[in-house]
């Protein structure tokens, strides 16, 4: 897992914790990969309290004008490491998103409709689309 | 003087009360007194991000919203086909939206907002869900966004579009009412932002 390579090409990272019950996220345009951890410059406009071990999400995202060749990446981690200036970031699990090709737009499909005829199904008593 | 020319007097001298309020330098305001800047904001950035919680993690994902100014709401939609999102919600409804994308619209600085809110998930009735958001796009203000948004529906509204995506029509709304915003006009998060609570 090279995070440096899964991140490449992005401008900014969205990290987000929980704070007070509900989310508080910033986006980050200085970010840095350092052994496989993110080390992202910390914003100083919020004064909120972050803690080593506090869970956190990085996302990543771009797409064009029309909201089309949508890509994404959404990392789930850990806090690791703080100070005045900067937060450090540990990845525990990587999900991600790329729209575009034939191939991938196919299997969109195909997945989308067997999950949303298992969701009506499961969630909703609707057993078919 | 009738009962409803009290009751609407009533209800000015309420706004005013408590938009004199500060909450620890927060303003307590209702969501169509806040700047223009921010209603902007909420109409025209193309995408933005929802934050929700799953197993104590905070979630971020990629998401279009749109205004509902007659509820005072931010609408995000989704397809059924992701209902995971939908079970965290439900779960804990406590949500935030991040602004922070400002390309694409015709907005001169590149504000930051970010919207802290309680979440309602309309699931009950589908047909009411596709409705709603056909009546809602048209009532969005003049913009790229909904430029695209209109050519979005016209596509999936095609013969083929309604074959391969009927699943993704399938809309459940997700109605946002927020709680607190942190605005930084400028769009410098090395700022301390402009706070509101909204009621």
């Amino acid at each position: 897992m090279n995070i440096r390579e899964i991140i490449k090409g992005f401008r900014i990272a969205v990290l987000s914790i929980i704070y007070n019950g509900y989310p508080l996220a910033f986006p980050i345009k200085k970010f840095d990969v350092v052994n496989d951890r993110i080390i992202l410059a910390r914003p100083k406009g919020i004064n909120v309290d972050i803690n080593v071990n506090q869970r956190a999400c990085l996302l990543f995202h771009t797409h064009d004008k029309y909201v089309k060749n949508i890509r994404y990446i959404r990392i789930k981690g850990l806090i690791s490491k703080i100070d005045d200036n900067t937060i450090e970031f540990t990845c525990q699990n990587i999900s991600t998103f790329k729209q575009g090709g034939l191939i991938s737009t196919i299997k969109f499909i195909l997945k989308g409709k067997r999950r949303a005829r298992e969701t009506l199904k499961k969630y909703y008593n609707v057993k078919q689309l | 003087m009738t009962l409803a020319y009290l009751a609407t007097e009533y209800i000015i001298l309420l706004k005013k009360l408590l938009v004199n309020v500060k909450i620890s330098d927060e303003e307590s305001i209702f969501i169509v007194d806040l700047p223009k800047w921010i209603i902007d904001v909420f109409y025209t950035y193309l995408t933005s991000e929802l934050i929700y919680i799953s197993d104590d993690y905070p979630l971020a994902t990629p998401v279009t919203t749109f205004y509902d100014e007659d509820e005072e709401s931010i609408i995000v939609t989704t397809s059924i086909a992701f209902y995971n999102k939908i079970k965290c919600i439900k779960s804990n409804p406590n949500v935030a939206i991040l602004y922070s994308r400002s390309g694409y619209n015709d907005i001169d600085d590149e504000p930051i907002v970010l919207v802290q809110g309680r979440a309602i998930v309309h699931d009950k009735d589908f047909n009411k869900n596709r409705d709603y958001l056909a009546n809602l796009l048209p009532k969005q203000r003049e913009s790229w966004k909904k430029t695209v948004y209109i050519k979005m529906a016209r596509e999936l509204s095609t013969f083929l579009g309604r074959i391969l995506m009927d699943w993704y029509m399938i809309r459940v709304i997700i109605e946002v009412k927020p709680h607190r915003v942190f605005a930084w006009h400028d769009g410098n998060i090395d700022k301390s932002p402009d706070v509101f609570e909204v009621i």
